[in-house]
């Protein structure tokens, strides 16, 4: 029985590096330009889009980390549903995908390998792309995920730098993955929590792109390893507009607000509040500015929606299989970009 | 004597784990010592200090470090934490208003009615919506294509309220087709709301 959980200290999104020292790095980068490229690295958005006639923009993502399960398959499966999640948050639909592993193959049996790609394809599989091909390294840790190529229309593409005063903001997944997994770790995740976390993250993305393109939507991104007050900050920036949350409205898996108190807090949770720096400003009790920097692996789209527009959205989203989709808060203008917490 | 917690040794985020215990098992002290061997914890253990409004000072000791923090006044409000929500397993509070007739109180109609308008207008005014309106009884009028205060749901529905309107009673009323605003659902889903809300307003 291969454990998967016993070979690293951070999984999942967790391990990805700090923000704010990716960022300051990137920066002096002289990157070639291009007429056709219409999302890039400036923006912070999740994935690169590149127009390749009036009809198609191309979607072009990767995401691969260490496991944050124990069982090859489900790891398999999760890392894949975050890969794909990108393309989702641009408002596309996947068309192939690529494997990056990196597998321990003289410590590990090879059939947990073969079980994470079978897992990883199960994903592939049901948001109907192909998987062509891979790169496999013979290497200490396990790492997995994909590169993918996704397609959508030009005029239709979704953004993070779109969000307008006004619109209201929705999430689709409840918070406190890292919490959860972390808690887990230490025998401290009550078991029903932990397999909502679990399913919470092998679910695709793929419905609430739909109902996010049949409402119109026109900014959201996904919420990952920076938590919703990272990629929240992202959005803010790339939009210009302050971003209004009301804590008590946020979805929540049950037990991780009473973990975060406890002191059980992810690291990533410190990291994250770092990076929005004085762009955070929290007036919400500390448990709950923890979870909104809690590092969520194959997380929700956070969506801003016209609010005539608001309620249909809704209704699709939990037709669709997302039951604790909601409105968390609303977009207001702002003189420097920010998001606040309230409640 | 301040309490000591020695955390030497313990990864991440078993250090805030073991000074939170420390906290919550001792309300009425205000010094604390943590002992702590791993940088990151350190940096995290300082923040955590800071977000809480204590004060922390760091001395480096022989292959440890020693951070003394002063609870002072915020340590009886830190512990105050409590979250709302646990009727439900997981998801959203659920704030509901349940509309059950057309006016507001019992008494005289005509000034029911002017209230259940007032009301209406003055829920979005209110430091935190509910997240859904449901109708039912006579309630459902509220919703219907003549109603006084259509306007007023509408807008509340923009904003991001959920109106459930009970399908049966549409019928009994006679406001099939005439449902000008919401959602008409069955009695199991306004069960549910109602069951799983954490606080229900009845005007």
């Amino acid at each position: 029985m291969i454990d998967l959980l016993k070979e690293c200290a951070y999984g999942g999104c967790s391990a990805k590096v700090d923000p704010s020292t990716l960022q300051s790095l990137l920066a002096g980068l002289d990157l070639p330009s291009d007429d056709r490229l219409m999302v890039g690295l400036s923006s912070s958005d999740d994935a690169g889009v590149y127009r390749l006639d009036d009809t198609t923009a191309l979607i072009f993502t990767t995401d691969f980390f260490p496991p944050m399960v124990s069982d090859p398959f489900t790891f398999g499966r999760i890392a894949a549903a975050n890969a794909l999640s990108d393309v989702y948050a641009m408002g596309g639909h996947a068309t192939m995908a690529l494997n990056l592993m990196h597998y321990p193959s003289a410590r590990l049996p090879l059939d947990g390998l073969k079980e994470i790609v079978e897992g990883g394809l199960s994903a592939i599989r049901e948001a109907g792309a192909l998987l062509v091909g891979g790169h496999t390294i013979d290497d200490e840790r396990v790492q997995y995920g994909l590169a993918v190529v996704g397609q959508v229309a030009p005029d239709r593409v979704v953004t993070n730098g779109s969000a307008r005063p006004g619109d209201r903001l929705v999430l689709t997944k409840p918070l406190g993955v890292g919490t959860m997994i972390a808690a887990h770790r230490l025998g401290m995740a009550p078991d029903f929590s932990y397999e909502c976390t679990i399913e919470m993250m092998c679910r695709l993305n793929a419905k609430a792109a739909e109902a996010m393109q049949a409402c119109r939507v026109t900014a959201a991104t996904d919420v990952t390893g920076f938590g919703l007050i990272g990629h929240g900050y992202e959005m803010a920036l790339a939009s210009d507009v302050e971003l209004l949350i009301d804590v008590h409205r946020l979805p929540v898996i049950k037990g991780s607000l009473e973990l975060l108190d406890d002191g059980c807090i992810p690291g990533a949770v410190f990291r994250n509040i770092k990076y929005a720096g004085a762009s955070l400003v929290n007036s919400a009790p500390l448990p709950y500015m923890h979870l909104c920097a809690d590092p969520q692996t194959s997380g929700g789209l956070l969506m801003a929606v016209a609010p005539e527009k608001c309620t249909e959205l809704i209704d699709r989203l939990h037709d669709g299989g997302d039951p604790y989709a909601g409105v968390i808060g609303e977009v207001r203008p702002a003189n420097i970009p920010c998001i606040r917490l309230f409640a | 004597m301040a309490i000591t917690v020695d955390t030497r040794g313990k990864q991440c985020p078993m250090p805030l784990i073991m000074f939170k215990k420390a906290l919550k098992d001792n309300p009425d002290e205000h010094a604390f010592l943590i002992l702590t061997d791993n940088d990151t914890a350190c940096s995290n253990l300082l923040d955590f200090i800071e977000q809480n409004g204590f004060d922390a000072a760091r001395h480096e000791e022989d292959g440890y470090i020693k951070i003394e923090v002063n609870a002072g006044v915020h340590h009886k409000s830190s512990l105050m934490f409590e979250s709302k929500g646990n009727a439900e397993l997981i998801g959203p509070q659920i704030i509901a208003v349940q509309l059950r007739s057309n006016v507001m109180g019992h008494g005289n109609d005509e000034l029911g009615a002017k209230l259940m308008g007032a009301f209406l207008g003055t829920l979005k005014e209110l430091d935190r919506l509910p997240t859904h309106i449901v109708c039912y009884n006579g309630g459902v009028q509220l919703a219907a294509d003549n109603s006084p205060v259509l306007d007023k749901l509408k807008e509340l529905e923009e904003l991001g309220v959920s109106i459930i309107v009970c399908g049966t009673c549409v019928s009994f009323y006679g406001l099939d087709e005439r449902i000008a605003v919401g959602k008409i659902s069955n009695m199991y889903v306004i069960a549910d709301i109602l069951s799983k809300a954490m606080t229900t307003v009845t005007p």
